[in-house]
């Protein structure tokens, strides 16, 4: 199985990246190095061919010489007639910094020449993520642009994947006097382009097994103030006359009141194994590896309950424990997708005790673990969470078409082995009453969901 | 080198060719048709067409892949050498290989700024093609009237001729230092 994860880079170094690589190409030291513009190679070219033709055209005797290093003459002489000194600036501006996957991303490269003379050609080039796809050029752009004057190049293109994406830095070689000089000039820095993960639509109609904090829209068992109506019993002293219920009283003859439970949100935690990814990403348009399924399952798993009024929070399981503090609302939903931005896969141990002992994980939560279940560590910390009693929910993001790379006889035959122990791993964790479930989309968790609630209405011991 | 190394640079390829650009290939075509040209006209006379046309098939190929390498000088000094060694020409194709081999320098300055992948305006190349234009109209102008220069003033003196060239050559020298190195 090949990585997939190449669209999450930090946005410093992959700028650094890009302007140490096209300084690398550039035969003239940077332009921090070097004060202002200086001759090329063609001016050069353009003496040397002056100077033999003329010397042999005199040497000879031969006019026809002459005449042959007359182009050359006018040509660098008017070309020289003015040089340039003010030196060009360049600047990056975005569209907009956010934006969702399969989203558009606009950019304005402006090049500004102060001085009198024009830029024969202007070339920016931009460093821009490998998962925005530009609709024109690849990133280079060449332009002319007059004496004392601007000219912008407006660069659209597509963000393919979720992530936090790069454009620019952008560098500006500028040419005046018909190529014959040359400045480079300082980078425009780059500029980041969130993009937001976009999955498919989901919902769940179960009830959360437990719900927890104070208001919301789930049943608790607690009485209190709440829609959903538990009973009738005597009236006393502290109750609210509005919860008389008036049909009872008369028929007892003595007040009753309405008696209701209380209305909880519930908190469910969204734990991402990001210690193992698989498969290639192909973008939006293309196939999801494993984790463009769980950060794509999370950010609508999250908008679900989240406009429902519970609480969410999310959880790396992975050698670093990166968390999302619990929260509610769409300001929260928003923070959440920005966390999901900077997912990515951690090499290292993983452990399933350090997770119980974060204190992440309330023990009225649903857990909801997104994991490809490649790798022990994984398995052992369902295990190790159902048997310490939370409501859990394993949903599996290895998508179907991920296969192991087929290099040899043997190679059929060590995928079908692999694929029987895998199904047997599910297999265990369903009898330690692990539900797992392949990511669907809407309504893929509900009949797990409807199995958790049900299991957890006798008690937890025996999930 | 196997099958995988050989698919490898076959894909490779196809990936540089999707990547072109029209505007950038269109300057590179340039430095190879007229490096191309120059050769045949300052080789025909020598060596005859067929022959000249053989080798100038293959030496621009350098100076239109590395345009920013010492190979488009390498080429325009060839063809003056040759150009020079194969005696006296007309004037007028003295002045056909002189624009040739201005169009290949400047079109060889453009194709340094920009990679084949270089998305290029329109005004980029129109700019270079206007400027180079008039040049070769005033070269055309200045070299009737230095073509004519033997016929007002008789061909019998030429030392006198010989001096006046290496002062031109020197004066030339000059104003061009003088342009370069004057400060601003």
């Amino acid at each position: 199985m090949t990585s997939g994860d190449r669209g999450i880079r930090g946005v410093d170094s992959a700028a650094d990246d890009f302007v140490a690589r096209r300084r690398g190409q550039a035969s003239a030291p940077a332009a921090a190095d070097r004060p202002g513009w200086r001759p090329t190679r063609a001016l050069s070219r353009a003496f040397v061919v002056i100077a033999v033709a003329s010397a042999l055209g005199v040497l000879l005797g031969r006019v026809d010489l002459v005449i042959l290093a007359l182009p050359f003459i006018i040509g660098t002489a008017v070309a020289l007639r003015s040089r340039p000194t003010a030196l060009p600036t360049v600047t990056l501006q975005l569209g907009t910094d956010v934006g969702a996957e399969g989203g558009d991303v606009h950019a304005r490269m402006r090049v500004a020449n102060p001085g009198e003379v024009p830029l024969s050609t202007a070339v920016l080039r931009a460093g821009v993520s490998p998962w925005v796809r530009l609709r024109q050029g690849h990133g280079t752009y060449a332009a002319s642009v007059g004496a004392e004057m601007g000219n912008s190049i407006v660069v659209a293109g597509r963000a393919m994947r979720w992530g936090a994406h790069f454009f620019g830095p952008v560098l500006a070689d500028t040419y005046a006097c018909d190529n014959l000089f040359h400045y480079e000039t300082l980078p425009a820095e780059a500029k980041r382009v969130r993009t937001y993960p976009v999955g498919e639509p989901f919902s769940a109609d179960e009830a959360m097994p437990r719900a927890s904090g104070l208001g919301g829209t789930h049943r608790s068992r607690r009485p209190g103030e709440g829609g959903e109506l538990a009973g009738v019993r005597p009236y006393q002293p502290g109750d609210r006359l509005r919860r008389i219920d008036w049909r009872v009283s008369m028929r007892a003859r003595e007040l009753y009141v309405n008696h209701t439970l209380s209305d909880r949100d519930a908190e469910v935690v969204l734990l991402l194994d990001v210690g193992v990814d698989a498969g290639t990403s192909g973008g939006v348009d293309g196939k999801a590896s494993v984790l463009d399924t769980a950060v794509r399952a999370t950010a609508a798993i999250a908008e679900h309950y989240l406009h429902r009024g519970d609480r969410v929070s999310c959880l790396e399981f992975g050698p670093r424990v990166r968390r999302l503090r619990p929260g509610t609302g769409r300001r929260h939903y928003l923070s959440t997708l920005e966390w999901l931005l900077g997912v990515r896969v951690a090499d290292g141990v993983s452990s399933d005790t350090r997770l119980l002992r974060s204190g992440a994980l309330p023990p009225n939560a649903l857990v909801v673990m997104l994991t490809p279940l490649l790798d022990d560590s994984s398995l052992s910390a369902l295990a190790g969470l159902a048997r310490a009693g939370r409501f859990l929910v394993a949903v599996d993001t290895l998508p179907e078409h991920v296969r192991p790379e087929h290099d040899g006889v043997w190679s059929a035959h060590a995928e079908r082995l692999w694929r029987l122990d895998r199904e047997n791993a599910i297999g265990e964790l369903r009898e330690h009453g692990v539900p797992v479930v392949r990511w669907g989309g809407a309504g893929s968790l509900d009949q797990v969901l409807r199995d958790v609630t049900r299991m957890s209405a006798s008690g937890k011991a025996m999930i | 080198m196997n099958d995988s190394r050989l698919a490898q640079r076959y894909h490779q390829g196809r990936a540089w060719l999707r990547r072109t650009q029209p505007g950038a290939m269109a300057v590179r075509t340039s430095v190879y048709v007229t490096g191309f040209l120059a050769v045949v006209t300052a080789a025909a006379p020598a060596i005859g067409a067929a022959r000249a046309a053989g080798f100038a098939l293959v030496l621009p190929i350098l100076p239109t892949v590395r345009p920013m390498k010492v190979w488009p000088t390498a080429l325009i000094v060839t063809c003056v050498a040759v150009w020079a060694l194969t005696g006296e020409h007309s004037y007028a194709l003295a002045f056909l290989l002189g624009a040739l081999l201005y169009t290949h320098h400047t079109s060889a300055a453009q194709a340094v700024t920009m990679r084949t992948d270089t998305y290029v305006t329109p005004e980029v190349v129109t700019g270079w093609a206007r400027r180079t234009g008039l040049v070769l109209l005033a070269a055309a102008a200045a070299s009737a009237l230095v073509g004519l220069l033997p016929r007002l003033f008789g061909r019998t003196d030429a030392i006198a001729y010989g001096l006046a060239g290496l002062a031109a050559v020197v004066g030339l020298g000059g104003v061009l230092a003088w342009l370069v190195f004057r400060k601003l």
